[in-house]
């Protein structure tokens, strides 16, 4: 293959991004409109079967990332590489033998599902657009189901019957129907509560251990990266201004915005250990 | 009367039922009672689904057409909120009682000038001419934080940030200076810095005008920042009150302790390899297929056989302490 | 600003393309306005080509259009053949008659649909709301055509109403019977015209304000202690109005145009029957005009209401919907 990147044996880098860059063209008058940067110069890379936390403020640019690494939209510059394929300027038509290899989970599971389906067609959509047949749709959205611990009879109910993180399972299960090998998950946790949270995340710990998957994980929230991630990159201003493993950067940051983010995070943890102690 | 001591609110057995179109009716709030006192931050730390949002709404008496409350009492200045006719309901809300919406994004008007929005509080309460109106609407702005209160006025919603639109939702909140604040998830929505911003703006207020603060919240750190008190709510009923500082140190309710144990995990722990969080197991409990007996029993680390059949009762194993739990007596 | 610039030129560049368009399809429609006076054999052919020359006739389109142009530049809109008078004056005579009783319908409509929608909006799902949307759905769905001549039909069957026909002007009668003649004579119109538009706009008023009614920002109002009905003026309405003023441009583009049907069924004498009559005779300058009048209420209606628009929805005024 001509775009086939020389992988490394000993860490193979499933997900290899260099020099990505996208920038927007927004507001302004009719013709003075300014185009702006919302992600420039971006390098990182994954491992197989590991994850990588990407954070940052809001606006600093990373759902800009995760949307051109699935190629939810098209990078202005800088190769994707996936597999040993660059991605970053397929058409169309080329994306259709990729897209089942990348899937994402967006923030607000209640957005991202169609509250009419039931349970069932959420899930066998995708199996429905690769031409599967009834039953062995139907077949893969039951084992689908008790991937994310959630009772097969529910297939029929609405969506709308579900909780909250119940839909979140929904669309991790969603996901897992096309065997994906990358998950980016799109600030999948915000807006649970914190019991929610700690399952859907264990939930993730253990799906990925069973199926070798790599995470690209984008969070505003520390705290719960430091526990999920292998790598760390954090970002600001389109940037990534610091990039190094998670326990590295969390005992010996160096750019100010990772200091930031992080005694943010540690101003919580201490407040509550300050007025709370140890629970009995 | 020494004001710090006297009961502002006091909410008796307080129960409401929802009915569903699909005839079968959930019980949304069980046997709620709860004092607030003047001055005073009462939390109420409950998970989505537990009826917080429910009780809120039922002291404004905002509650859907499909809601019920048909049992209790919320008493305000020996006032009975349930008994009042609407046009009382209305000179309350707002002035004595007021409430601070969930979504700060939602809540304001898109195409009034937030200034304006806070003038039509005050128009409703207070008897101020125009001009006065005005001036009252720039303290206001100062007060929740703007520098530049002048110019925010005429600013409109969609142009202002979301922690920005958060406090003009506040300002619109104490513009009357209610007795009682209730502040509905006030932090949720907001990452971070933001939160500690609001947070420190709530306590402000209680300290500068004697507010008493009704937090509600999933978000147990924001408790340990405001709340004197805390009531731990789970599907419903409360299951364990007491004063912050001994509620966290030592919980009696396996439910609270189970959340203390999950907000002290997810903070950064030292990096070792990745680390499953503590989870409580199951969902939420299921409102309508209610059993006989405790409502957190199936998913109970510490359930005994009475747990399935009878439905503890509230005890007090220590002054200014409640809990209902079999594991402290019946 | 640069938004009503915009605006106002795309206005003139459409008047000038809808002007294009009509020289060249009532060009192009066969038949001309001396096809009868040809069959008659006791005209020559020199005095039918000295007629059409008289009228400009036997010029090619680009002069005529040209001269045209220029002459309207100057308010001269040309001559009518069948009534042998200039063009202006006649429509305008004509046009005061159907603005009359346009505007009493839009007034009257407007009033009716934005309270009754309203209305309707605070009693979603209970009978009258159903009642009322099958009933709108059953107007709608029928032509205008068909519901002017049923009502005609009533009217003259249990003699409601005198019918009578002829000039508005009313002379020699004192104002007072001129303005009851004139209330009786608009009765029959007016009511088609309410009922038929209201089916639409109050369907539309009751969507949009449902909408608004559901939005946390009316709930967070309520819970403020704002009385009901400060909150429907001052936050429900403002917010539901946007679509309701797309409609009032509508409603103020058909001002000239919209009633032409029911003018002809109820024998009103606007500007219905004329242009109808000019373009069964093909009369050249009659019909452009006539064309060109309608197009100039409908360029600013649709203008008015994109100022309306502006001024209602600050969110269109900072470009803040204006999304990549």
């Amino acid at each position: 293959m001509a775009n086939s990147f020389p992988t490394t044996e000993l860490n193979h880098a499933y997900v290899r991004v260099q020099g990505l860059s996208k920038g927007y063209v927004c507001g302004g008058r009719w013709c003075r409109r300014v185009p702006t940067a919302a992600a420039s110069e971006i390098d990182f890379e994954i491992c197989a079967g590991k994850t990588l936390a990407l954070v940052g403020a809001s606006g600093s640019g990373k759902s800009t990332v995760a949307r051109c690494v699935t190629r939810l939209e098209r990078p202005d510059a800088g190769q994707i590489w996936l597999d040993g394929q660059d991605i970053a300027q397929l058409r169309r038509r080329d994306l259709v033998s990729v897209r089942p290899k990348i899937q994402m989970i967006f923030q607000d599971a209640v957005t991202s599902i169609n509250p009419r389906f039931s349970a069932a067609e959420a899930i066998e959509e995708p199996l429905r657009i690769q031409g599967k047949s009834r039953s062995e749709r139907r077949s893969i959205a039951e084992a689908a189901m008790q991937e994310v611990a959630l009772p097969p009879a529910g297939l029929d109910r609405s969506v709308m019957e579900f909780s909250g993180g119940q839909r979140q399972r929904l669309a991790i299960a969603r996901a897992l129907t096309t065997r994906p090998k990358l998950l980016v998950l799109d600030e999948a946790f915000s807006g649970l509560d914190l019991s929610t949270q700690a399952q859907i995340a264990n939930l993730l710990l253990d799906l990925q251990a069973a199926h070798a998957l790599t995470y690209l994980l984008i969070s505003h929230d520390l705290a719960l990266v430091s526990n999920m991630a292998d790598t760390v990159a954090v970002m600001a201003y389109g940037r990534i201004v610091e990039h190094g493993g998670t326990q590295q950067i969390v005992t010996d940051p160096k750019h100010e915005e990772t200091r930031k983010l992080l005694s943010s995070a540690k101003a919580a943890q201490s407040q509550l250990a300050r007025r709370a102690g140890a629970s009995a | 009367m020494d004001r710090s001591t006297e009961n502002l609110l006091r909410i008796q057995g307080l129960g409401v039922t929802y009915s569903q179109p699909n005839g079968e009716s959930l019980r949304a709030l069980d046997e709620i009672s709860l004092q607030l006192r003047s001055g005073e931050v009462l939390g109420i730390l409950g998970e989505s689904g537990c009826g917080k949002s429910t009780l809120a709404h039922a002291i404004i008496g905002l509650l859907p057409r499909h809601a019920k409350t048909d049992s209790g009492e919320i008493l305000f200045h020996d006032r009975d909120l349930l008994r009042l006719s609407e046009t009382d309901l209305r000179q309350i809300r707002g002035c004595g009682i007021s409430m601070i919406p969930q979504e700060p994004e939602l809540s304001l008007n898109p195409v009034m000038p937030v200034g304006a929005q806070i003038a039509e509080v005050l128009r409703a309460h207070l008897p101020l001419t125009s001009k006065e109106r005005r001036q009252r609407v720039t303290d206001l702005l100062w007060e929740v934080g703007f520098d530049q209160p002048a110019r925010i006025c005429n600013v409109y919603p969609h142009q202002l940030s979301g922690g920005q639109r958060q406090r003009i939702v506040i300002a619109q909140a104490i513009a009357c200076e209610p007795a009682v604040l209730i502040a509905d998830e006030p932090t949720s929505k907001l990452d971070g810095p933001l939160r500690s911003e609001i947070a420190d703006l709530l306590s402000g207020l209680r300290q500068k005008r004697a507010t008493a603060i009704l937090v509600i919240s999933h978000d147990l750190a924001l408790m340990t920042e405001l709340a004197d008190r805390v009531a731990v709510m789970y599907s419903g009923r409360i299951v364990e009150l007491g004063t912050r500082r001994e509620m966290f140190l030592r919980p009696f309710h396996p439910y609270t302790h189970a959340l203390l144990q999950l907000a002290q995990s997810s903070l950064i722990t030292v990096p070792g390899a990745k680390q499953r969080f503590p989870q409580i197991e199951g969902e939420p409990a299921n409102v309508v297929a209610l059993q006989a007996g405790c409502r957190f029993e199936p998913r109970c680390p510490e359930r005994m056989s009475m747990c399935v059949t009878h439905s503890p009762q509230e005890v007090a194993p220590e002054p200014s302490r409640s809990v209902s739990c079999f594991k402290y007596g019946e | 600003m640069r938004y009503l610039g915009r605006t106002l030129l795309h206005a003139i560049l459409l008047l000038a393309g809808v002007s294009i368009l009509c020289f060249l399809f009532t060009e192009m429609a066969p038949g001309s306005f001396f096809d009868e006076l040809r069959l008659n054999p006791q005209v020559s052919p020199e005095t039918i080509s000295a007629l059409r020359s008289r009228y400009g006739l036997d010029q090619p389109l680009i002069v005529r259009y040209g001269r045209w142009v220029r002459s309207a530049a100057r308010a001269d809109f040309g001559y009518s053949i069948a009534y042998n008078a200039p063009v202006a004056p006649l429509l305008w005579g004509r046009a005061k008659n159907t603005l009359l009783l346009t505007t009493t319908g839009m007034l009257l409509t407007w009033l009716i649909s934005v309270s009754l929608g309203v209305w309707l909006a605070a009693r979603r799902g209970r009978m009258l709301d159903q009642a009322f949307r099958i009933a709108s759905s059953f107007v709608i769905s029928i032509p205008e055509v068909v519901i002017a001549v049923a009502l005609l039909a009533i009217v003259v069957r249990w003699r409601l109403l005198p019918m009578s026909a002829g000039p508005l002007n009313g002379e020699g009668i004192s104002f007072w019977n001129h303005l009851r003649d004139l209330a009786i004579r608009m009765l029959l119109p007016v009511t088609i015209l309410v009922f038929v538009e209201s089916a639409i706009i109050v369907r539309h008023v009751r969507a949009s304000v449902l909408e608004v009614l559901g939005t946390p920002f009316v709930q967070a109002a309520h819970s403020f202690g704002i009385s009901r009905a400060r909150v429907l003026f001052r936050f429900v309405l403002p917010a539901a109005a946007s679509p309701a003023i797309a409609l009032f441009g509508f409603s103020l583009a058909g001002l000239v145009s919209g009633s032409l049907l029911i003018e002809v069924v109820c024998g009103w004498p606007g500007l219905g029957p004329l242009i109808l009559e000019a373009t069964l005779s093909r009369d050249f300058y009659l019909v452009i005009g006539g064309i060109m009048l309608s197009a100039l209420f409908m360029v600013g209606g649709n203008l008015i209401a994109d100022v309306m628009l502006l001024a209602a929805d600050p969110r269109i005024r900072t470009g803040a919907l204006d999304a990549r």
